[in-house]
């Protein structure tokens, strides 16, 4: 059997059919660089902060991210805006991109939609310290992919349509009350000592 | 009531579960001790109920069917409780939606997210649909006060704040105002608030209406570090929670039903958490290079101390060498600083702040009682039958120790009798006061002993069984009222009103402060306390005699032995049996005689008798006025060495100095004025190189090749504790279970009692008569601060800038002197000027200056006087006369 299929190429034959078909079929790979993918608009990828329409910055520092975090890459220091008393945010943050799953929980957690996932998938750098994103590198890439933030936050249904239109970047902002400036332990319920009752009980 | 009316046992089944507890008890205790949870807003342990939040609710069904609130209701025989219920869930769930409907829910700018009661309510009982109408309430946060932001938004009107305030801290400085939905919380009148700062109103906030401006925005509770430790500030040693994030202190947090406080801190301990972070803490050793101090290594830093100190003891003996320890440092610091000192240089030179007036407590209470400290617990005084406070505005100088004796005026109308020569705030809530001239305590105290003796009030057992003891005692209060009455300025009427109320009580508590051992005689001042004491029957368990403390561990400087009349275990250096064993425990021999005290050492260090000096956590040269010629003295030195957190006026004339380390970067024990041993722990890096205190002087020892190597505080705190048997056992107090002091007692009165009676109640000369002056000017203690370390915290600084004078309002009107002018003071030794403040604390006739300022010239006009041996060698200088005037 072995020298008649030789004889006859049949291989050959089998393969050139399965050349034939595809040749009629249209492309799937791309020209990448040249051309892309178009991403969906609910892809996780790079982290970024966004910022309100006027420029103020949307992360009030509750740190809810750093909390949700399961690989633990966020850290927030939160602190008094300087010179703005009772306004919170973000002295500093960090996130470490190298560990982040992109599981997207911190832009879940975030009450303020600070949070967004841009489309940008090309991470690799030459310095993996490049790869420590500070706060100024996040705001960048909030102010670069601000759209694809916005489309990000709605395909995830992070909003609902009042505090977050689709039009633009909505007003969700913490509304802090006007400052008046004019002229434990946790305390759940304490665990009480027979010693203690009594003597509590004895003073009265 | 006793408790032994109260106790009967009664049962109580709750979820099933039956328990036998005291009558009187509530709910919520029974379910406590059952370890059920029942959400509370209003409740706390240590206030009476005010059932104003009622979350609480519990369904009882027995005897009746009826839902009760928890943390009010006392236990009935029998009775049957559920906590978790259908009807019980359905009333937390609507008052928890009625809550929210006007809640602002700023849980994430909120510093309260995270320890939220109200958060953790509504996720646990809480419904997902509020089925009220809401309206959020928009109203200004009020942030004018230094420390404490008041946020009415979010206050959910538990009253818990309130109550704290006007029942623990007995101040009632803020409350409600408006009414209905805008109801805010604050000061009253809508003033800022300013009030003591104590912070208790914040902790017991079961939501976030009262935060700090010290932490604002810096925490959330799950990113925080929490130490537990002991406060670094005074004599209570109150326990709490430092808590740390990366490194740095976020803020202090109490911990409930702990330690000498039960869960209370003052202004000092819940704020002044800054120092340790100042940016002029000393990071490396220097050394001196010509007239400059140049950053060195340790190395070179630990030799030169050693070859100074070598050289002094060469050229001068042991007795040419003199240590000064300072009450802030551990209890491990201090034995081995009195080991280095007469082990390892042989020097009996050994000296601490003890001088300034609590080494008369040591000796007397240890002479007469065979206590070190206090006879009593703070408990006991919140259970005593009266309190005579005498000489301390106890609640700046020992606020906790203020609050145990507020926490009996509240809960059983204790009576407090006080006898003081300022206005002190407990006064006002105590049941009789006494303001007498300023330095007259003795002669106050005298006529109290007077009006014992004269009016018949003495104990009959006590009569009975010492009859020679108080036939001495009556002899000597021969004399007539009239001697009393001129240098104290109170009348014979007082005198013995106050005397019959405080005999009459069952169990009274005599509180001596830092006028009653500080001054001339202060050694029988407290001599003739314990007299009053022994007359009135009350030197039984629960009530009796106690010194209170200025320096957080100045029993432990008495314990370590850090005088030269004391060794390890306080006792006296006249004790041979008790030397030898010191002897033996450190193989060597310890010198005959006792050393010089404080103020000898600076004589003999300008007359050259001494010629090198250690000096560690403390700065004499900024806490002693000028007339001691502090500075002069250190500056005739050959040698000198400092051991401190900062560059303090004596590190800077220093030839080397040591940077030490804060309690809150290292491990060891402090001594409360009860006599607890509590633990500090390590919560933060050191700065620099800074080493902690034992290690310094175990590295000089090794140096000078006497080893002390020991490997941590622990190690050195069970050597100790052979010579030193208190610091065996942590956290009990002297008092734990009634000291029983009548052997002691006997001792003491069989012994020289009797003989050294007429010198006991001789009344000491008044001071400064020569002067010309007329106002008399007083070094008070603040209650926000307490030297360097309170000095170096902004936080507390803002609070209180610490270097103002304190005047009479009424007596500066005449003066026309308003608040913030600057005046003249000026003694015979000179003048400066300070700004003033007005306040009533001051009588006319006195000014009050904050003892611990460091920056003014104030102290430098007080004019010193030492008392004798016999009465502690204590430099006196806390009384001058002074004339102020205002500065155009
Ligand atoms: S990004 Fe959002 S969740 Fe994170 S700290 Fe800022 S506001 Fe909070
Ligand atoms: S008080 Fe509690 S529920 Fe209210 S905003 Fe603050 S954290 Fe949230
Ligand atoms: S800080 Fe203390 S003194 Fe001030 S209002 Fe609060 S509880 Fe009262
Ligand atoms: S401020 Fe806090 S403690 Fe005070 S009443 Fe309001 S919720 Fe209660
Ligand atoms: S009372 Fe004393 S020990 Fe307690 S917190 Fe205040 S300063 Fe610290
Ligand atoms: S805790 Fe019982 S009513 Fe507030």
């Amino acid at each position: 059997m072995g020298l008649i299929r030789s004889i006859f190429m049949t291989e050959l034959l089998m393969g050139m059919k399965l050349v034939f078909k595809q040749m009629f079929k249209p492309y799937c790979t791309l020209q990448y660089p040249h051309v892309r993918h178009d991403i969906p608009d609910g892809y996780r990828g790079l982290m970024s902060l966004l910022r309100y329409e006027d420029g103020s910055e949307r992360c009030v520092g509750c740190s809810l991210c750093e909390a949700a975090c399961p690989s633990n890459c966020i850290k927030v220091v939160s602190d008094e805006v300087p010179g703005q008393p009772l306004v919170r945010y973000a002295r500093e943050y960090y996130l470490d991109i190298t560990r982040c799953v992109f599981c997207g929980f911190c832009t879940e957690a975030c009450p303020v939609d600070a949070l967004a996932m841009t489309k940008v998938y090309e991470a690799s750098v030459f310095d993996r310290r490049d790869l420590m994103f500070d706060k100024r590198k996040l705001y960048e890439l909030g102010e670069q992919h601000l759209a694809d933030g916005k489309a990000y936050l709605i395909a995830h249904n992070m909003d609902d349509g009042t505090l977050f239109p689709k039009e633009g970047l909505g007003d969700n902002r913490y509304s802090f009350p006007p400052v008046d400036l004019g002229e434990g332990e946790r305390p759940v319920t304490v665990g009480l000592t027979r010693e203690a009752l009594e003597m509590e009980l004895s003073k009265q | 009531m006793t408790t032994a009316t109260k106790v009967g046992t009664i049962t109580v089944t709750i979820n099933g579960e039956t328990i036998g507890v005291p009558k009187g008890t509530r709910i919520i205790q029974a379910a406590q001790l059952l370890g059920i949870e029942i959400p509370t807003f209003c409740y706390h342990p240590r206030m009476r109920p005010q059932a104003a939040c009622r979350i609480c609710t519990v369904e009882v069904v027995k005897p009746m069917n009826k839902m009760f609130m928890a943390c009010a209701t006392e236990i009935m025989d029998g009775m049957e409780v559920l906590t978790d219920s259908p009807r019980t869930l359905a009333d937390r769930r609507t008052n928890l939606d009625l809550l929210l409907t006007q809640h602002p829910l700023d849980c994430p700018v909120c510093d309260k997210g995270g320890e939220c009661k109200l958060q953790d309510y509504s996720v646990k009982y809480g419904s997902s649909e509020n089925p009220f109408e809401t309206k959020r309430k928009d109203y200004p946060e009020d942030i004018r006060s230094t420390v404490l932001d008041f946020n009415s938004n979010r206050c959910i009107l538990c009253g818990a704040c309130i109550q704290v305030c006007s029942d623990i801290q007995q101040l009632s400085a803020i409350g409600f105002s408006k009414r209905g939905f805008i109801t805010v919380v604050g000061a009253p009148m809508g003033e800022p608030l300013d009030c003591e700062f104590c912070g208790q109103c914040m902790d017991v906030c079961p939501v976030g209406a009262i935060t700090s401006r010290f932490s604002k925005y810096k925490f959330r509770p799950w990113q925080e570090e929490k130490t537990q430790t002991t406060c670094t500030y005074c004599g209570c040693g109150c326990q709490y929670n430092l808590r740390t994030m990366d490194g740095e202190v976020s803020r202090v947090t109490p911990i409930e039903g702990v330690g000498p406080g039960q869960g209370s801190l003052c202004v000092r301990g819940h704020f002044g958490f800054h120092f340790m972070e100042d940016a002029q803490r000393l990071t490396k050793p220097l050394v001196r290079r010509g007239d400059k101090l140049v950053e060195a290594g340790w190395d070179e830093a630990l030799a030169e101390a050693a070859k100074g100190l070598a050289a002094a003891k060469a050229a001068k003996g042991g007795a040419g060498i003199a240590g000064i320890a300072g009450g802030r440092l551990a209890n491990e610091d201090l034995y081995l600083f009195g080991r280095l000192m007469r082990n390892a240089l042989e020097s009996p030179n050994f000296d601490s702040t003890l001088r300034y007036g609590y080494i008369n407590a040591a000796t007397i209470m240890h002479k007469a009682l065979g206590v070190t400290g206090m006879m009593n617990s703070f408990d006991d005084l919140r259970r005593a039958d009266a309190v005579l406070l005498v000489g301390s505005d106890i609640t700046q100088e020992a606020p906790i120790c203020g609050l145990a004796v507020k926490d009996g005026i509240t809960k059983r109308k204790m009576p407090v009798f006080t006898v003081d020569s300022m206005k002190t705030e407990i006064m006002k809530l105590g049941a009789g006061r006494l303001v007498i001239t300023p330095g007259s305590e003795v002669a106050a105290i005298k006529g109290l002993v007077k009006a014992v003796v004269d009016e018949g009030l003495i104990d009959a057992g006590v009569a009975a069984k010492y009859p020679a003891a108080v036939a001495a005692i009556k002899k000597e209060m021969a004399g007539t009222y009239k001697e009393i009455e001129t240098p104290t300025g109170a009348t014979k009427a007082d005198l013995v009103a106050m005397a019959r109320a405080f005999a009459n009580a069952d169990k009274g508590i005599i509180l001596a402060g830092p006028r009653v051992m500080g001054g001339l005689k202060g050694a029988s001042a407290l001599a003739m306390l314990i007299d009053l004491a022994f007359l009135t029957g009350n030197l039984k368990p629960g009530a009796g005699v106690n010194p209170l403390t200025g320096e957080n561990n100045e029993l432990g400087l008495v314990l370590a032995g850090a005088a030269p009349e004391l060794l390890p275990g306080g006792l006296p250096w006249s004790d041979g049996a008790a030397r030898a064993r010191v002897e033996q425990a450190w193989n060597c021999a310890l010198p005959e005689f006792p050393g010089n005290s404080l103020t000898d050492l600076f004589d003999g260090m300008r007359e050259g008798r001494i010629g090198a000096a250690y000096i560690a956590g403390t700065d004499p040269v900024r806490s002693l006025p000028a007339e001691l010629n502090v500075a002069a003295s250190l500056d005739a030195l050959d040698f000198l060495v400092v051991q401190d957190l900062f560059l303090t006026g004596t590190a800077l004339r220093a030839d080397v100095v040591f940077p030490a380390q804060s309690y809150a970067e290292r491990d060891g024990t402090f001594t409360n004025m009860e006599g607890r041993v509590q633990r500090i722990r390590q919560a933060m890096k050191a700065p620099g190189k800074a080493r902690p205190d034992w290690q310094i002087f175990s590295a000089v020892a090794r140096e000078l090749e006497v080893p002390l190597e020991y490997a941590g505080t622990d190690e050195i705190r069970a050597e100790a504790a052979g010579l030193i048997p208190q610091f065996a056992a942590l956290d009990v107090t002297n008092a734990g279970h009634g000291v029983d002091v009548t052997a002691a007692l006997e001792a003491y009165l069989a012994g020289a009692y009797l003989k050294t009676m007429d010198d006991r109640y001789d009344l000491p000369a008044v001071l400064n008569t020569a002067s010309p002056h007329e106002t008399r000017l007083y070094l008070a203690d603040s209650l926000f601060h307490s030297g360097q370390m309170s000095t170096h915290n902004w936080g507390l600084m803002k609070i209180d800038p610490a270097d103002e004078l304190v005047m009479n309002p009424r007596e500066a009107r005449k003066l026309q002197i308003a608040e913030g002018d600057k005046v003249r003071v000026t003694s015979l030794l000179g003048s400066a000027v300070v700004p003033v403040k007005l306040s009533s604390h001051a009588n006319p006739g006195t000014v009050l200056f904050p003892k611990h300022c460091a920056q003014s010239h104030v102290r430098d006009l007080m004019g010193v006087v030492v008392g004798s041996r016999e009465e502690g060698s204590v430099p006196q200088f806390r009384f001058e006369r002074v004339t102020v005037e205002k500065v155009h």
